[in-house]
């Protein structure tokens, strides 16, 4: 499937992105099959995700692409009190 | 405010169609979608949650622009939970600009089918507010249509995804078949030369 890439949407990250998409659609494929041990899976590709990230979400603050409070819509969107929870801890570590 | 919903049965199995769903894109029958980011992923208890950011781009009448201010590009934030275990995946998808005078939510789920294993049901369901005095009722009903319109090639998108997997999947085989073959040739050979 490598002639079927989707770009990031900054260009300078794309290359970040497509090594971590390569690694990830890898893993993925495994994951979803029945016999997949899906309790124990660790995602494989988490420091390439890393780096990618990184170069996105630098220029996402930067250039203001869209106009809603990304975070304010995560509360909103991201379902479960347990989801809201995890992700709340998430932001805590960063800081 | 207006609420679409569907349901479409996949004649494919839970795992091949969830496979061509997370890379749906791109395929030619959804040409506005051009590029996109993964800004989370998390596999955590046997689950899979990611965030992406998807670029969309779309030819919009400049009077329209102007009464609205959007522009040809649109951003959405798509929230993806996938459960192999339970076979389940869920995404919710919300427009990320003009949400001061539209708002689009929308919510895909797959799962097996209940008594067809080797079928899989994607139940979708869109519900769109418009705020423009006069224009709402309008908008919302043209953007219904199109919306329509859209979520059936959003369905061929993913039977021609998997049709790319199964033709790739075939080369495959047909490449292995032939080195074996040729392999073949090669040992037939050297047995003669052996001879």
């Amino acid at each position: 499937m490598s002639d079927r890439q989707m770009p990031s949407i900054f260009h300078e990250c794309d290359e970040l992105k497509q090594v971590y998409d390569k690694c990830f659609s890898e893993f993925f494929q495994k994951f979803i099959t029945p016999n997949y041990r899906h309790q124990y899976a660790v995602n494989p590709c988490e420091r390439l995700h890393e780096a990618y990230n990184d170069c996105v979400k630098e220029r996402l603050e930067k250039t203001k692409i869209y106009d809603i409070d990304l975070d304010e819509l995560r509360k909103e969107v991201i379902g479960s009190e347990e989801d809201k929870l995890k992700h709340q801890q998430q932001q805590q570590h960063k800081k | 405010m207006k609420i679409w919903t569907s349901e479409h049965v996949f004649e494919h199995p839970w795992s091949t169609v969830v496979n061509a769903a997370w890379r749906k894109y791109p395929n030619p029958m959804n040409g506005a979608v051009t590029n996109m980011d993964v800004i989370s992923q998390q596999v955590d208890e046997g689950v899979v949650k990611s965030e992406r950011i998807i670029q969309s781009q779309f030819s919009i009448p400049s009077w329209a622009t102007k009464l609205t201010g959007f522009s040809g590009t649109q951003y959405s934030h798509e929230y993806s939970v996938i459960d192999p275990s339970k076979q389940t995946m869920s995404l919710t998808t919300r427009n990320m600009n003009g949400v001061s005078f539209l708002k689009v939510d929308e919510r895909l789920t797959y799962v097996p089918h209940t008594t067809d294993p080797n079928k899989t049901i994607l139940k979708q369901e869109a519900i769109i507010s418009v705020k423009l005095p006069a224009f709402a009722d309008y908008c919302e009903k043209t953007f219904l249509s199109v919306y329509s319109s859209n979520a059936t090639k959003g369905r061929s998108g993913i039977e021609w995804v998997i049709g790319q997997f199964r033709k790739e999947y075939d080369e495959l085989t047909n490449k292995v078949s032939s080195e074996v073959h040729e392999m073949g040739e090669k040992m037939m050979g050297a047995f003669h030369k052996v001879k």
